[in-house]
């Protein structure tokens, strides 16, 4: 039913909506409130629509006489696909992105530099460059246009944010008892203060009965 | 309803919905729990969230 290159075809974009669909299942479950996103579904709506209309014609459902009609309708397939995929990459990057600073917010830089001795030097530049990354991909009119290797890019870019953020999850621990340790020092620190104070007035006071 | 041969080439139009009237009518409606338990963002509600998630500083 289908030449070799429609078969080479709709076997790219078959892979393609499986990347993508492990992206939108991935955002669905790892949102805060799980929700997901209609752009999403209509573009993805759209994509089966041309490829329906694809369908129609090879089985005979419609008549069509425009040559160029198949590859026009292959060409939107991809558009549609790669506009759901792109979005997806952008919600995954913004959910990773909350996620790791929601983990590491309202700890001292100390403490996160002593649990976590890369995340100056190589996770937050990471998540700043893979975030910035993905706005200037998304904002580009051209996003539709097909590059499996830009795609696969920005794709195993959120891969590496996931691994990221379980890196934080597994260091938490040692965050938390790292800040508990400061806290506890700082507390001795205060407590080693006052009594010094309170002994210091004592012997002024001493001082002073005996001198005056 | 419109014929067949000529439903082919139009499209679908944009996907507006309402949450309330979707959570109000959720008892009639048999498809995703998702949607009628109204957990989705809309195209607005997807950019306010996304600017709020880019204005929050990392530490």
């Amino acid at each position: 039913m289908f030449s070799s290159s429609e078969e080479t075809e709709l076997r790219q974009v078959t892979e393609l909506y499986g990347k993508v669909k492990e992206l939108i299942l991935f955002c669905e479950e790892n949102h805060e409130e799980f929700k997901s996103n209609l752009h999403e579904v209509k573009e993805l709506r759209d994509a089966f629509d041309h490829l329906m209309r694809i369908f129609a014609v090879k089985l005979g459902v419609k008549e069509e006489k425009n040559e160029e009609y198949l590859k026009i309708n292959m060409e939107k397939v991809f558009g549609h696909v790669y506009r759901a995929g792109y979005d997806t990459l952008d919600y995954a990057t913004l959910i990773l992105r909350d996620k790791i600073n929601k983990e590491v917010s309202g700890f001292s830089h100390s403490a996160i530099q002593a649990a976590i001795p890369t995340y100056y030097s190589e996770i937050r530049p990471a998540v700043e460059s893979i975030t910035s990354d993905i706005i200037k991909l998304r904002n580009d009119k051209d996003v539709a246009n097909r590059s499996p290797e830009v795609f696969d890019k920005y794709f195993q870019n959120v891969k590496n944010l996931h691994k990221m953020f379980d890196a934080i999850l597994k260091t938490k621990p040692a965050l938390i008892e790292f800040t508990n340790k400061r806290k506890k020092e700082q507390l001795n620190d205060t407590l080693v203060k006052i009594a010094i104070g309170i002994i210091i007035g004592i012997a002024l006071a001493i001082i002073g009965k005996i001198f005056i | 309803m419109v014929k067949v041969e000529s439903v082919w080439d139009k499209d679908f139009g944009e996907i507006i919905v309402d949450r309330e009237k979707t959570k109000k009518f959720s008892y009639r409606y048999r498809g995703s729990m998702r949607m009628t338990m109204g957990l989705f963002f809309s195209n607005n509600e997807y950019e306010h969230w996304r600017k709020k998630v880019l204005s929050e500083k990392m530490p």
